[in-house]
């Protein structure tokens, strides 16, 4: 027993305290515990959920680690040395992880920036979807056909991102095509009739009817309504099928893709000799 | 239709079935024991029955209350009231009936004509749902035509400002008004609370709610309470949105 007892003498110095190392390791944990708890409360009243939980995770690593320098600099480890150390491996680390990093980053001004929420629906790219987490390095996603999403955050920062449920009302464009020579005043006042007799549309913003362009295969026009966002996917549908009944029931068909084919008789025109 | 038709329905008897019908709009109730099934039937088409299940000896009651949101109401024709004028109109809104267990909230609600929704706000960014009805703003109550489960609400309109004001849109609060009903057989069977909106500012005018239907309603039954608390004085921006004071 005597035997090993002077080595740790040894080992450390005499100043050394070691149970004062461990005290001052555990209140620089409990420390850090409740901090970031009491920062997690705070932030939720003022920020979103995942925007407290990175608060908090901060916290209570900024105030773990301080625990960790007193304490080791209580068992007399020069710090310095340390120090010098870390930056050799912060820069190995870096270089390692540089699409972590830039991930980790990138999660913090989307983090700020807020450009969505959880549930929101949003489309980046050709993804759209639920969003399920908002995580430091990824957001996760749940497509509408029911598969899970990652996207990196740096790619999130880089693309456009079209959050789809922001705004309480969205507005529908339905582009329809009719021969010429139909009465477009005609067409004009049975789908602004039909926008008015759907419950869903909504009577302002106005239904708006407006002509598009003469094309090769008729006259383009669109019909823009709005619906409450909630009802949108459902409602679009419902009303486009109205519209295409009531077109139909007046008989005014969609214009289809026409090719004439003028052909001239063998003799009359120049032939080659 | 009976003048009491909101009140409970006894059912401790056994079986019951009830039905109302305000214009195209069809209910009935099947009521027994711990069961009820509601079948509704709007213009001519029926919905699928729905069942609810609650503690059974507890008696069934149909319910009327006003409209769960505000009413936009848009003049057919051109309204304009001029400088340190006042007049006083007649808008109707929706009625909605629902079922409860006696002494509670109901638990199924329906319109009794399906309201159109719009929007209330400058923007399409800011705002709120609402729901929409054009009003031919009669000025006298003999020649108002209302059409069945339809509520009025009598909306005095008041110019402070020496300039005309034309009035586009009138918002009338109606989670906030009370429903009442004629005693007597008028032009009119149910009342709101009556509202007056005064014009005080350009970027401002001021809805007021009163206490009770107006004179012209005659004798009147309170028949169900504000949705939301009724509130002494509200504001509303010129351009729509609400800003409670």
């Amino acid at each position: 027993m005597k035997d090993w007892l002077p080595s740790i003498e040894t080992l450390l110095p005499a100043s050394v305290d070691l149970f004062q190392a461990l005290l001052q390791l555990a209140i620089g944990f409990a420390l850090a515990w409740g901090i970031s708890r009491l920062a997690r409360r705070i932030a939720t009243r003022r920020f979103t959920p995942a925007q407290a939980e990175v608060a908090g995770r901060l916290l209570f690593w900024a105030f773990a680690a301080l625990g960790v320098a007193s304490a080791l600099s209580e068992l007399g480890v020069d710090l310095s040395f340390l120090m010098g150390a870390a930056g050799l491996l912060t820069v190995a680390l870096g270089f390692a992880s540089q699409t972590s990093a830039s991930n980790l980053i990138s999660g913090m001004f989307l983090l700020f920036e807020r450009p969505f929420a959880i549930r929101d629906i949003v489309q980046v790219g050709s993804i759209s979807g639920e969003v399920v987490s908002i995580d430091l390095l990824s957001v996760r996603l749940r497509t509408f056909d029911n598969r899970l999403v990652r996207v990196p955050n740096e790619t999130l920062l880089k693309s456009d991102i079209i959050n789809l449920s922001h705004f309480p009302i969205r507005r529908f464009d339905a582009v329809l095509r009719v021969r010429y020579g139909e009465d477009l005043e005609r067409v004009r006042t049975l789908l602004l009739d039909t926008a008015d007799a759907t419950a869903a549309v909504l009577d302002e913003p106005r239904p708006v009817f407006q002509f598009l362009a003469f094309t090769e295969h008729g006259v383009e026009l669109q019909m823009s309504v709005w619906f409450p966002r909630e009802a949108f996917v459902e409602e679009r549908t419902r009303f486009a099928l109205k519209m295409h009944r009531t077109l139909g029931e007046a008989q005014i068909p969609f214009a289809l893709p026409i090719r004439v084919i003028q052909g001239s008789p063998p003799d009359s025109g120049d032939s080659p000799s | 239709m009976d003048p009491a038709w909101y009140q409970p329905l006894a059912i401790s008897d056994g079986e019951r079935t009830s039905t109302w019908a305000w214009g195209s709009f069809e209910l009935a109730l099947e009521a027994s024991g711990a069961v009820t099934v509601l079948r509704l039937c709007r213009d001519g088409e029926p919905s699928d029955p729905l069942r609810f299940l609650s503690r059974e000896g507890r008696d069934r009651m149909l319910t009327a209350r006003t409209a769960d949101r505000s009413v936009v109401a848009r003049p057919a024709m051109p309204l304009v009231v001029n400088a340190d004028g006042h007049a006083v109109i007649y808008v109707s809104s929706p009625l909605w009936v629902g079922v409860a267990e006696s002494g509670a909230p109901p638990f199924v609600e329906f319109p009794v004509t399906e309201p159109k929704q719009t929007w209330l706000g400058a923007t399409p960014q800011a705002g709120e749902l609402v729901y929409a009805t054009r009003t031919q703003a009669r000025m006298d109550l003999d020649n108002l035509d209302i059409a069945p489960g339809r509520v009025v609400t009598q909306v005095e309109l008041v110019n402070r400002l020496p300039e005309p004001w034309p009035i586009e849109r009138i918002v009338v609060p109606l989670p906030h008004l009370a429903l009442y009903q004629c005693e007597h057989s008028g032009s009119a069977p149910l009342w709101t609370s009556s509202v007056r909106i005064e014009r005080t500012s350009d970027a401002e005018v001021d809805a007021h709610v009163a206490a009770g239907p107006p004179g012209e309603a005659g004798r009147t039954t309170r028949i169900a309470e504000p949705r939301r608390p009724s509130i002494p004085r509200l504001s509303l921006l010129a351009l729509g949105r609400w800003a409670w004071s």
